[in-house]
């Protein structure tokens, strides 16, 4: 299934690379392209001839190009090309240097999964690392209660003035302390003062879920394994593959990848993949992350059905998975499944807060809502005519498509607003990236 | 949870005591913890927190849209919108404008997923083009985005039918939907358009009066006089500017007749000669009705009187008054010390007073003819000359604006910077006959040559890539064979991309056509 155009815009690491693949996306530009079920390939003339390949089943590309861009303006031009001249693509058996290459793929994935299994393990030194960070971990976090406690002693107001510098010191201290999720949390929520006029609610709020987190780590030996895992998770411990082989639950699926939405912030890029199981209805979110410009390394295309193993990450109410078999076999979506009345969708909600009070984003499929509006605010209203709040990104897009007829909205809820990731609009999936 | 966030808030400090809630049976369980007040508080609020969130409900208040428009005349070809989206993407102004007006000529709108996009624009040209092809769902989004309130203030939606909305418009509406009003009123009733705007003039500040005044250009009669001529006496210079520039188009106004009669004097006939005679000095009256501003370009005052006061009659009153063809009076004056001011002023003339009559083309004709020589006999280009030229070939019909190109396509005979901006004045598309010859030199000069020259040439393919007709796009993507220098130079490489973006976008229109006919 070849990608549309803004999927190829979205895997461009940046502008110049995508003004300079537009100029090679005519069928004229090639000498010669073809493509299979499993792939897509083309020669370029350029210094050399290039060879371009694309592995449509992962997304995995190669160009024998001396570019430095991930991908090399040579791959986007083909997709490009495949996106706006189908027809221009003849369906043929891949050439020898195409098969090998994804046979090589197959093989290198293979070996990957055995060498996982297979490597030793060491556990005497993994015990003593796990104690040695959980002591610093504990050190870190009673540091942290002094300083949340000689926050409240000396009151929130003023925050908006003092700008981040507080934030940032404290969230410095708890990366060297190696809680990482925590300064994170910490970071985002040094935005907050002065952002909006309900910021010290918001803030005091947040304060107070980091306060109950801290304090039940205190007694995380007393609480039910999973529990006591997603915590960690939400520290900032990170699940190594040999865990997450060993604790972590594998569901097999025709999984529907709903929506994705990247998050930047100065040092990284996360993608946030939001997905579903077809028949098992588990949600996944898929994480990815990348330090700089480039593309992540699993392409997974919103608007899709793949058949394949989601791997879930240990934890109560598991949200986070990886995505480790997926097949070839690549479906449109074109309907879905979810809430129709938005207090059933936020009783589903509650239920996943109360296993996991930690969950602070969740995927919200509400079917045949419609777009509404007041003071400049825009709100999903379901049939009953109970309304969300809608952030305003792509609402625009959105109002353009629907008017005011009901859809049904892909979307990421945070307790307080719905971020908008794609839509149903008249039996085809529309991305709102 | 209020009572405690204003204890957090202010801070434990500066409180003598904190007012604990016990709305909920958990409040009474952080109560009785061994910990910090301050701990508490943090506990309590996360507590809180969560109780809301589990509790929350959707709100009640929100009502309906108000009811959508079809979007039926709207494209689904998700090709074409991958191709509009790409045109807009490149702010490539002119293929963007060929493409919406192709789809405004099919009667079709914009794909709904792109409206967000164009409504953006801010440039007044696409805001024109995109007018039309908006679609009723197009209006009915524009309502939504304060930014987007251009839409409704474009002349299409306020009608006469409307009257109640058109006098709302004219007195409580911003600047652009006033002058919206005045020209719609002044369509069918230009004496009430008038009187409105007679009884608010005093009050409305200078720029506010020229852009109003200007609306009278809509049904400008010789009754408008009366009020045009009083502001030929108004404090700001940019209002006596529109006031005399409507008075000018007005053949029968006082102004007019006064203007014809200075010409008169101005340029005589003296056997096969035509002379000027600029006065030493103008009266007061005079500098009335022309609107002095300060002379430019280095230029005696009496050369800038001679060309604004010939620029202030139309060009056809020559013709008349003299008997004579256009051609004639050119080569007539050829002689005179002014000629260069006459011809100036003629130039600005046809542009102001805009007809297409036969004269009149004879006029763009004859003075095209005078500027062409003259700046081929300058010895240092000037752009002044040139960009009358490009005036005057904008007024000349397609076809021969196009024949009076041809001969300088040849390689050598124009500098590339001139030929280029020419060739951009050229309405598109070019004609059949013309875009051949075009590609015929054009593959000619890519595979022979000099490549450093033949690069220079093909500079002009970016404007032929968006001025080639539909009929030769087959023609056009035919493979072209650039010439290959040994080594690669950076020219030869720079060519072949010039050649690549040409067919590149060639290839762009064609799809766009092509799914367009489909």
């Amino acid at each position: 299934m070849p990608l549309s155009y803004e999927q190829v815009l979205q895997m461009a690491p940046d502008e110049a690379s995508v003004s300079t693949a537009k100029k090679i996306q005519t069928p004229a530009s090639w000498l010669r392209i073809g493509q299979n079920d499993q792939a897509l390939w083309g020669e370029f003339q350029g210094s050399a001839t290039y060879q371009v390949r694309f592995d449509y089943a992962s997304a995995g590309y190669k160009c024998n190009c001396p570019s430095r861009k991930f991908p090399c303006k040579h791959v986007l031009g083909l997709l490009f090309l495949a996106a706006i001249h189908p027809a221009s693509l003849t369906t043929q058996a891949s050439p020898a240097w195409v098969a090998e290459w994804l046979a090589q793929r197959q093989a290198t994935a293979a070996k990957k999964s055995t060498k996982a299994k297979d490597s030793p393990v060491d556990e005497k030194a993994q015990q003593k690392r796990a104690e040695q960070r959980q002591d610093r971990v504990h050190e870190g976090i009673v540091t942290l209660e002094r300083w949340l406690n000689d926050l409240i002693r000396q009151g929130l107001a003023g925050l908006e003035s003092q700008g981040s510098a507080i934030w940032e010191e404290q969230a410095r201290r708890l990366v060297d302390a190696q809680a990482p999720g925590l300064a994170l949390q910490l970071r985002r929520m040094g935005e907050l003062p002065g952002s909006s006029p309900a910021w010290p609610s918001l803030l005091f709020q947040q304060l107070g879920r980091m306060k109950l987190a801290l304090h039940a780590f205190h007694r995380i030996d007393q609480l039910d394994p999973a529990l006591a895992s997603s915590l960690r998770q939400w520290i900032g411990w990170t699940t190594s593959s040999e865990e997450l082989e060993k604790h972590g639950e594998k569901v097999v699926d025709d999984w529907q990848i709903l929506g994705q939405w990247i998050e930047e912030d100065d040092r990284l890029r996360t993608q946030r993949t939001w997905c579903e199981g077809k028949t098992s209805r588990r949600q996944a979110l898929v994480l990815q992350f990348i330090a700089g410009a480039g593309s992540f390394p699993l392409h997974l295309r919103a608007g899709t059905i793949q058949q394949g193993t989601m791997l879930f990450y240990p934890g109560s109410s598991p949200q986070r998975a990886q995505f480790i078999q997926r097949a070839e076999t690549i479906l449109p979506l074109t309907a879905i499944q979810g809430h129709t009345l938005v207090d059933s969708y936020l009783g589903q909600v509650a239920k996943q807060v109360a296993s996991q009070p930690w969950l602070h984003s969740f995927l919200a499929v509400l079917q045949q809502v419609t777009l509404a509006t007041k003071r400049q605010h825009w709100f999903a209203r379901d049939l009953a005519g109970m309304s969300l709040p809608l952030c305003e990104f792509h609402v625009w897009k959105l109002l353009a498509l629907t008017g005011s007829d009901p859809f049904d909205l892909i979307a990421e809820w945070n307790g307080h607003q719905l971020r908008p990731l794609g839509a149903i609009v008249e039996g085809g999936y529309q991305p709102l990236p | 949870m209020n009572t405690l966030l204003k204890s957090a808030l202010i801070g434990t400090t500066k409180l003598a005591q904190i007012s604990w809630q016990r709305d909920h049976d958990v409040d009474a369980l952080v109560q009785d913890l061994p910990i910090p007040d301050e701990a508490k508080l943090l506990l309590a609020a996360g507590v809180h927190s969560l109780y809301e969130q589990a509790g929350q409900q959707g709100l009640s208040d929100i009502a309906r849209l108000p009811s959508a428009p079809p979007a039926t005349a709207a494209l689904r070809s998700s090709r074409l919108v991958s191709l509009l989206q790409q045109a807009i993407e490149a702010e490539n102004k002119p293929l963007l404008t060929e493409f919406l007006q192709a789809l405004a000529m099919k009667k079709l709108q914009l794909p709904v997923e792109l409206l967000p996009r164009v409504l953006d624009f801010s440039e007044p040209g696409l805001r024109e083009q995109v007018q039309p092809v908006l679609g009723e769902r197009g209006l009915w989004l524009s309502q939504f985005q304060p930014r987007w309130s251009w839409v409704s203030q474009e002349i299409s939606s306020l009608t006469l039918q409307d009257e109640v909305a058109l006098r709302l418009a004219w007195e409580e509406g911003k600047l652009a939907q006033r002058c919206v009003a005045l020209r719609v009123i002044r369509q069918t009733e230009p004496a009430r358009g008038r009187q409105w705007l007679e009884e608010t003039l005093p009050q409305e500040k200078a720029d506010a009066r020229a852009q109003l005044v200007d609306s009278l250009s809509v049904g400008l009669s010789i009754d408008d006089e009366p009020l045009l001529e009083r502001l030929l006496d108004d404090r700001s210079d940019q209002v006596k500017q529109v006031a005399a520039a409507l008075l000018r188009q007005l053949p029968d106004s006082a102004l007019s007749l006064r203007m014809r009669q200075r010409a008169i004097a101005l340029l005589q006939l003296q056997g096969s000669l035509l002379l000027s005679h600029p006065p030493e000095q103008v009266t007061a009256d005079w500098m009335r009705d022309v609107i002095s501003v300060k002379t430019t370009g280095g230029r005696g005052k009496r050369a800038y009187w001679v060309e604004s006061a010939v620029s202030a009659v139309p060009v056809a009153f020559w013709s008349s008054h003299f008997q004579m063809e256009p051609l004639q009076l050119v080569h007539a004056l050829q002689d005179d010390d002014y000629a260069q001011d006459v011809m100036l002023g003629w130039t600005r003339s046809l542009q102001q007073y805009v007809d297409h009559t036969a004269n009149t083309l004879k006029w763009a004709h004859a003075l095209w003819s005078y500027w062409l020589a003259s700046w081929q006999q300058e010895k240092k280009k000037s752009l002044e000359t040139l960009n009358r030229l490009i005036v005057l070939l904008k007024m000349l019909p397609s076809t021969t604006a196009e024949q009076q190109l041809l001969p300088f396509l040849v390689q050598g005979r124009m500098h590339t910077d001139a030929l280029l901006m020419l060739l951009a004045a050229l309405p598109r598309p070019w004609s059949v006959g013309f875009a051949t010859q075009y590609l015929r030199l054009a593959r000619q000069i890519s595979q022979t040559g000099v490549v450093d020259e033949a690069y220079e040439w093909a500079k002009t393919l970016d404007i032929a890539s968006r001025a080639i007709p539909k009929a030769l796009f087959q023609a056009a993507l035919a493979p072209w064979e650039p010439a290959r220098l040994k080594g690669h130079s950076w020219t030869a490489k720079a060519l072949e991309q010039l050649i690549e973006q040409f067919l590149s976008m060639v290839h762009l229109r064609h799809l766009f056509f092509e799914e367009l006919a489909d």
